[in-house]
């Protein structure tokens, strides 16, 4: 009954005409739909990397307007994974991981799923604006902007790199959450923006090493599945290499004190273990896993880890300093 | 085409989940009008002159003062 809207909408048709009462099941969509539309997984790193930029930046800002700026960071993000859901439905019902989100699954119309990302988006931006600033708001633009037509639509099915550039988008909470407290944008900010972009290629061809069958049956044009296993892992600790030494620039540059710096030294060494593992993985000529990809799905955990403690102990070292 | 009324189970689910979302939706308004509420008062303590009535004529300080006669 609920796959309804998966043949007119997922296949681009719209000439099939289901019972009446069948549309109007299925345009009751579940709250739970409309809040998977947010992608809160994905939000929840977003939250707390904005919230890290609030906590981080010099001066005062009234608690309520940091709620509402870390909020308006979420909801923006949140917009962003609407729209995401939006455009890729295609490939999203082709994909394992995927085909059980909102749309694919027939439990949504497409229409509703763009009018919801694209309000979001627009009121987080605004609200931004009316609580702290224009910095802060243009950046949050910016942000939003960059992942539906930079990332979504224009690189994600068309190259290899498309979570390299991409990855900037995820970058910006950072300096979202400081520009809202100063009204600028300044060099630790950046230095944090660097770090989430450096961290982000390990993090998901981490991913992508185990779930490449997904990709290849969408066609979108991962890594792993354009330049193969080896390549990636190849890639994966090249970015390894680059993340440690920049993570380590805000105790080197003195925005930092000793308690970050250990915390980006010890993780970085960690971080580095886990993709030299995932580089030296037991594998065939072909460069398929022979360990079922053990190092790089712990090598993705570990990732996750390592930025959520790295810019925890940075807000640490900047309130107890 | 004529509509086919739906089944009484089907009826029950779509109320179902019109009651959820109504209630989210309350929920989420009531939210916002707290938040702006909130806002507005930080921003009136923030930026008292902007905001001050005077029964008396115009708020001074929102007034420029026209330089002294020699």
């Amino acid at each position: 009954m609920n796959t309804s809207f998966a043949e007119t909408t997922v296949a681009g048709g719209g000439e099939q005409s289901p019972p009446s009462h069948s549309v109007a099941f299925a345009n009751e969509t579940e709250l739970a739909d409309w809040i998977a539309l947010l992608k809160p997984r994905v939000m929840s790193l977003v939250v707390f990397t904005g919230l890290i930029g609030v906590l981080v930046a010099p001066g005062a800002i009234n608690p309520v307007l940091a709620f509402t700026a870390v909020l308006c960071i979420a909801v923006g993000a949140g917009a962003c994974g609407a729209i995401n859901m939006w455009y890729d439905r295609d490939i999203d019902a082709l994909m394992r991981r995927t085909r059980n989100r909102p749309i694919p699954a027939g439990r949504m119309p497409p229409g509703p799923a763009l009018g919801f990302g694209i309000t979001l988006a627009a009121a987080s931006v605004l609200l931004m604006f009316i609580a702290t600033n224009a910095v802060a708001a243009g950046v949050l633009a910016l942000s939003i902007g960059f992942y539906v037509f930079v990332y979504t639509m224009w690189l994600k099915r068309r190259t290899p790199q498309n979570i390299v550039i991409g990855g900037a988008a995820g970058a910006f909470p950072a300096v979202i959450g400081w520009a809202a407290v100063t009204g600028s944008v300044a060099p630790l900010p950046l230095v944090l923006f660097a770090i989430v972009f450096f961290w982000t290629p390990a993090h998901f061809w981490s991913l992508a090493l185990y779930a490449n069958s997904d990709y290849a049956a969408a066609g979108v044009p991962m890594l792993p599945v354009v330049a193969g296993a080896k390549e990636t892992r190849r890639q994966i600790m090249l970015y390894a290499l680059i993340l440690v030494p920049v993570s380590l620039v805000p105790w080197a540059m003195g925005f930092s004190g000793p308690v970050y710096g250990a915390a980006a030294a010890v993780l970085g060494a960690g971080f580095l273990v886990s993709t030299w593992r995932v580089l030296r993985d037991r594998q065939d000529a072909a460069g398929s896993s022979l360990t079922n990809d053990a190092p790089a799905r712990a090598a993705f955990r570990y990732s996750i880890a390592y930025l959520f403690i790295l810019f925890a102990a940075l807000a640490v070292d900047r309130l107890v300093g | 085409m004529t509509d086919v009324p739906p089944p009484a189970s089907e009826s029950q689910e779509i109320w179902r989940r019109r009651r959820g979302r109504n209630r989210a939706l309350i929920l989420v308004l009531a939210a916002l009008a707290a938040l702006f509420f909130a806002i507005s008062i930080v921003k009136l303590a923030q930026h008292p002159d902007l905001f001050t009535i005077s029964l008396d004529g115009p708020n001074p300080s929102a007034v420029q003062k026209a330089p002294a006669k020699p």
